[in-house]
């Protein structure tokens, strides 16, 4: 670790360097320069000795084998730039939701997304992993949110892809590819972001039912429903640490609306008079914490017209039922014990069934686009 | 210069006689797209009838390094479909079927051939839409929307088309199939949205997997007229910024009124009119009608001379006339029209529309300005004849001055129509050599011999540092 230590001396300012100072990487040497041109200098020594690396924000990612270094972007966490009229604002990788919000809610607008993590993690790992949660049914994913970005590679090139614009054809799509790269392509520096106005009523509504399959067939009803909601999320009683009270240990249909205010009340009126009203300001965060907290999640998706049969497997496979599924969307999400059999899942469905980790997982064709951007194989772990 | 003659027999006997032109009267056909400035003839045209063929030619015209150019209905404005460096074909034109609708999952799976419109019309009675509308939707297909990335009016609420592809099986330029995309969440890098937009240079697409929306239950449209274009695009920031999200927000400026009033589809619009933002905004009833009340004053305290709203179908056909017209009107104009494609962050594209007047008015040169006022997406339209060589040359001029205008604006040089081969040489505005190298080493996963729509996109520099071997047949 020493040797790593004095090399990184001579391109990185000495308050940038933490031995051991990130508790899921072991004895990883951290650094966590302010500058992108330090984070290049790390990553092109990095490449030239060979040192098994990986790149974060916070680090809440990051999963064993530790790597010997540990590249942060947590430290770039300033808007660089900020054109509220263009609903576009451009922000360092090391930002964190809870900052950017606070910075585009003062001009009434928003980042539409609401990943499950922790309130240190960065946006940078947001769209690294391409982490999305319930807000995916109506406002998208994160690649649908970035407009550009700005990544050093395994060896230390500064590239930049995209640019502040709506719609950019010029070039491949990297910027799409680098979404959900996790890592493997080096670390995210810059993102140029879409925002949208803040909604006028944001409403969220609970339907409750003892077993799930009527909630099955609610949330297909709600999906054909004219008015669009924006998030349909079901979950099991299990899944909370700590249940709300108003959904009194049942299994519960959270929808979510955004518009103006005639919208919203028709929707409301459409959903019908059982519904319960919801603090969607407590429900919402209540529900990524937890996601957050859990050690391992599985994730089974299909198709959302197998939402049943996803579910069923789900339970099956863990009867404990610690779960929340984006019902709109097919995916449900599994708070796994160790002894889930993945294969014997893989079996049962025609959909995908995975471990929420940080590795990703390639074919030759990707491995070989990786290479272009990480030549010295530093990032691939132990892929 | 023809295929080899067993090649030629080869291809045939792949996709029947009906398949395989070489006839030069016949290829005459198939030398432009809507890029209408240049004119390569291709090497043969080849129209496979289904996804097999596609393979079996892809793979012969490898085993013969033969490069190709996969081309749908030839509407693209960057030349995407034009075979460069001898290229042979590949038409997708007799792969136009709709292989399956999946109303409850809210998807289809197309053959690359299937125009946009034909897509729209069968899902329509499942209630469901494409969302993606570019203007030639009566004529393009959809593979050509995937090779470019094609936008449209109403991307500016749904997206573009990358946001609306779930799956795609390729031929990859040696002949390989791949499926990328698929059920669940497939893992590892977003090939799906890498292909996209990449103008064929990956490959072709002999199935396409795309999301459907709901139609909307309500949809109204507004049309404003104003004394000024600066008003019109004030006003288009400020629906925007005030939280209306319309469905489409488009611009036509004085020139294109001028132009339609001039044809036979005038404008009717309130005479001192030199500028019309259509606003349509597309939900629930409830939530359409407010949002239309609150977008009608937003463009009175815009300074709207007039705001009209369509109460009925006919009449919102009537309210986007002007802006569907344009071409046609300017068509009568003159002989070629040269349409740029030109985005910009919106805040800058007043004073980007005003250096674009300046840079045509240098070059003396007419043009007639619309756009996607949403996402800051302008189109000027050159009008010029091509046998006039300094009037092309002008227009040549002119182009780059306008797109340097945009990138220093803080824009993109292509925000819908692709690279092609109209901007090829113009990448370097917006990418630097690293950039570029590092694309290009995509491109060559991909397609490692160049054969994949030679010469399209990356500037030649940069692909001659890579020089190809081997003989052609």
């Amino acid at each position: 670790m020493t040797d790593v230590v004095d090399a990184l001396r001579d391109v990185v300012a000495p308050d940038a360097i933490r031995p051991g100072g990130c508790p899921r990487a072991g004895a990883a040497v951290v650094v966590a320069p302010r500058t992108i041109d330090e984070i290049a200098g790390a990553l092109a020594l990095a490449t030239r000795r060979r040192w098994s690396t990986r790149v974060a924000g916070a680090g809440t990612w990051l999963a064993p084998p530790a790597p010997e270094l540990v590249v942060s972007a947590a430290r770039l966490d300033a808007a660089a730039a900020y054109t509220p009229g263009d609903l576009t604002i451009s922000v360092g990788a090391g930002m964190t939701h809870d900052g950017l919000a606070r910075i585009t809610a003062a001009q009434g607008q928003w980042l539409a997304l609401d990943p499950p993590g922790r309130p240190e993690a960065t946006l940078g790992a947001t769209f690294a992993t391409a982490s999305a949660g319930p807000l995916r049914f109506g406002h998208g994913t994160p690649r649908d949110h970035v407009l550009g970005l700005e990544l050093v590679t395994g060896d230390g090139r500064i590239l930049r892809f995209g640019g502040n614009v709506m719609k950019n054809v010029a070039g491949y799509d990297v910027v799409r590819l680098l979404v959900g790269s996790r890592g493997s392509l080096g670390l995210i520096t810059t993102l140029h972001l879409r925002l949208r106005a803040l909604p006028e009523h944001d409403a969220t509504l609970a339907i409750t039912a003892d077993h799930w399959p009527a909630l099955v067939e609610r949330a297909r009803q709600l999906r054909a429903m004219r008015f669009a909601a924006v998030a349909i999320e079901l979950v099991a009683p299990a899944f909370w640490h700590a249940p709300p009270a108003e959904l009194a240990g049942r299994w519960a249909l959270l929808v979510r609306f955004h518009g103006n205010r005639d919208s919203v009340e028709a929707a409301r009126a459409e959903v019908g008079a059982s519904a319960i009203e919801l603090d969607g300001a407590q429900i919402w965060p209540a529900l990524a914490a937890r996601e957050a907290a859990a050690e391992t999640i599985v994730r089974l998706a299909d198709r959302p017209s197998e939402l049943g049969a996803t579910l069923a497997l789900a339970c099956e496979l863990s009867p404990s039922a610690a779960l929340a599924a984006h019902a709109g969307d097919g995916i449900v999400r599994l708070v796994a014990d160790p002894a889930i059999d993945l294969a014997a899942a893989r079996a049962r469905t025609r959909g995908t069934v995975r471990v929420d980790g940080s590795r990703l997982v390639s074919d030759a064709r990707m491995a070989a686009i990786v290479r272009i951007f990480d030549p010295a194989s530093i990032l691939a772990g132990d892929a | 210069m023809g295929l080899s003659q067993p090649l030629a027999d080869e291809l045939r006997r792949v996709v029947g006689p009906d398949g395989f032109v070489d006839e030069p009267a016949a290829l005459l056909a198939y030398e432009s797209d809507a890029l209408t400035a240049y004119r390569f003839t291709p090497r043969a045209v080849v129209l496979p009838r289904s996804a097999a063929e596609v393979v079996a030619v892809v793979r012969r015209l490898a085993a013969a390094d033969v490069p190709f150019t996969a081309r749908g209905a030839g509407t693209g404005l960057s030349g995407g479909a034009i075979a460069l460096e001898q290229s042979v074909i590949v038409s997708t034109a007799r792969l136009d079927r709709i292989l399956e609708i999946d109303p409850e999952n809210r998807r289809a799976r197309v053959e690359p051939g299937v125009v946009n419109a034909q897509l729209n019309r069968a899902v329509a009675d499942h209630g469901l839409r494409y969302a993606p509308d570019p203007s030639s939707q009566l004529a393009c297909t959809l593979g050509g929307n995937v090779a470019e990335n094609a936008g449209g009016p109403h991307c500016l609420r749904y997206g573009t088309t990358v946001n609306h592809i779930t799956g795609l099986t390729v031929v990859l330029p040696d002949g390989e199939v791949v499926e990328l995309g698929g059920r669940g969440e497939p893992e590892g890098l977003d090939l799906v949205g890498l292909f996209v937009g990449s103008e064929g240079t990956f490959g072709i697409a002999t199935e396409i997997e795309v999301r459907l929306i709901p139609l909307p239950e309500s949809v109204e449209t507004l049309l404003a007229t104003f004394t000024r274009v600066e008003d019109a695009a004030r006003c288009s920031g400020a629906l925007l910024a005030e939280g209306i999200l319309p469905a489409a927000l488009e611009l036509i400026d004085h020139a294109c009124i001028e132009a339609l009033d001039a044809s036979p589809f005038p404008t009717g619009y309130p005479p001192d009119a030199r500028a019309a933002l259509v606003i349509e905004l597309e939900g629930d009833r409830a939530g359409v009608a407010a949002d239309a009340a609150r977008a009608r004053a937003i463009c009175v305290r815009e300074s709207a001379y007039e705001v009209r709203r369509a109460a009925d179908d006919t009449e919102r056909a009537l309210l986007w006339k002007g802006r569907k017209m344009i071409y046609a009107a300017l068509g009568r104009l003159a002989p070629d029209v040269l349409v740029q494609d030109a985005t910009v962050p919106r805040s800058a594209m007043v004073g980007v529309m005003r250096q674009i007047y300046e840079i045509v008015a240098r070059w003396r040169l007419r043009v007639a300005t619309a756009a996607h006022a949403g996402d800051g997406n302008l189109h000027p339209a050159l009008l010029f004849d091509r046998r006039d060589a300094d009037e092309r040359h002008r227009v040549e001029q002119a182009s780059k001055e306008m797109m340097r205008a945009c990138v220093a604006a803080g824009g993109t040089i292509s925000g819908e129509h692709g690279v092609g081969l109209d901007k090829r040489e113009m990448m370097p505005l917006v990418f630097g050599d690293a950039e570029l190298e590092a694309m290009h080493a995509v491109r060559r996963v991909f397609d490692p011999r160049g054969r994949a729509n030679p010469a399209k996109l990356l500037p030649l520099r940069v692909c001659r540092e890579w020089v190809r071997q081997g003989p052609r047949t």
